[in-house]
């Protein structure tokens, strides 16, 4: 980021290519589809280029995920003014996944279609939970600072992935067992 | 530590946040207890497996949008930051315009109708179209003084008196017997 603010702009470059798909693959599970994905994932990256001088000299990743985080929640209130990560309403959409370029067509159906079953799974958990494990599995940030961008404590948000971990072990035990198999 | 403390403690390990004593009691009850190894292990095992299959690629046009954004910011830090600045000011720049327009203009259009009111007062108090259109002397009066007091008004207009009272008292004072029908001012003038 210091590089960028000098105007080294491939620096800004090199940070979209780490992060942009395990940013992107988080967006998607947290929004309506790829459309939504697409303009949250545009304006968390405006963001960065706007206040880059604001970013403090540590954790990039969090403050990423913290400003995806906030426009997923004003997203969603502008849709439903009350809406809030607490609520426990399941959902059953499916999220089109999309994995890693396979050479061999077979593989690439199969691991999409494992992905898409992934996806649905994950889409299944409450929105709280479904961030606290996508925030652990997308982007690898701890719980201390998962607590602190959901304005929780480290108990609730460990609560909160206990859950998810739970739930997707019963609802994934069978793409478990495959994804082990596929090595 | 009970099994329990076990599957929150074993998330933390996963993270790195847990310290060097916790991890020892982790591990001692990982090798007492199956059930507790079991679920470490495939706890670990989901966060791998969706990292593997989850990420998705954002769309193109998004990726040239923010590249096109961060080199313009990077080429004109300066304009870019004043940009929106630059739009209040062009906005303001524009209503001001508008609006100093519209003032030049509207004094104008009140000279014109006080032009106009000049032409149809000289045609009231002319003499001969007063003898004409006034049954008595009194009304002849009263058409006169609505004559000057309707030139007076567009006068106020211009300049910006609003004291309708001041405007009106001419014609109060006097009482005038002046019939409110349009056959006391002329049909035709000009």
């Amino acid at each position: 980021m210091q590089r960028y603010g000098r105007g080294d702009v491939a620096a800004l470059e090199t940070l979209m290519e780490r992060y942009r798909r395990w940013l992107y693959g988080f967006i998607l599970q947290m929004t309506e589809g790829r459309g939504d994905a697409d303009e949250v994932f545009q304006e968390v990256w405006f963001r960065v280029i706007r206040k880059h001088k604001s970013f403090r000299a540590g954790n990039f990743r969090g403050w990423l995920v913290r400003i995806a985080h906030n426009l997923i929640i004003d997203r969603a209130r502008k849709r439903k003014p009350d809406f809030s990560l607490d609520e426990t309403e399941d959902n059953d959409r499916d999220a089109p996944a999309m994995t890693a370029p396979d050479p061999e067509p077979g593989k690439r159906l199969a691991a999409q279609e494992l992905g898409d079953r992934i996806a649905a799974a994950v889409r299944a958990l409450a929105p709280e939970q479904r961030e606290v494990f996508l925030m652990r599995s997308q982007m690898d940030l701890p719980f201390k600072k998962i607590a602190k961008i959901q304005r929780v404590s480290i108990n609730t948000a460990l609560a909160r992935m206990h859950y998810a971990v739970g739930k997707l072990r019963v609802l994934l035990a069978d793409e478990y067992r495959e994804w082990q198999a596929c090595g | 530590m009970n099994c329990e403390e076990f599957e929150k403690r074993v998330l933390l390990e996963q993270s790195g946040e847990l310290d060097e004593k916790d991890c020892l009691l982790l591990q001692a009850h990982r090798e007492q207890c199956s059930r507790c190894r079991t679920y470490g292990e495939e706890s670990g095992g989901m966060l791998e497996m969706t990292r593997a299959s989850l990420p998705g690629e954002p769309g193109v046009d998004a990726l040239d949008r923010i590249r096109t954004m961060a080199a313009d910011r990077a080429r004109s830090p300066v304009l870019f930051f004043y940009r929106p600045a630059v739009r209040a000011l062009a906005c303001a720049a524009a209503l001001l315009v508008v609006v100093g327009g519209w003032w030049l203009i509207a004094p104008r259009a009140g000279a014109a109708r006080v032009r106009d009111m000049n032409v149809i007062v000289t045609v009231m108090m002319d003499e001969d179209t007063i003898a004409e259109r006034s049954d008595t002397a009194a009304e002849a009066t009263d058409l006169q003084a609505l004559a000057e007091m309707l030139l007076r008004i567009e006068e106020s207009a211009v300049e910006g008196t609003t004291d309708q009272e001041e405007l009106l008292w001419p014609l109060d004072s006097r009482a005038p017997r002046w019939r409110s029908s349009s056959e006391a001012l002329p049909r035709r003038y000009g």
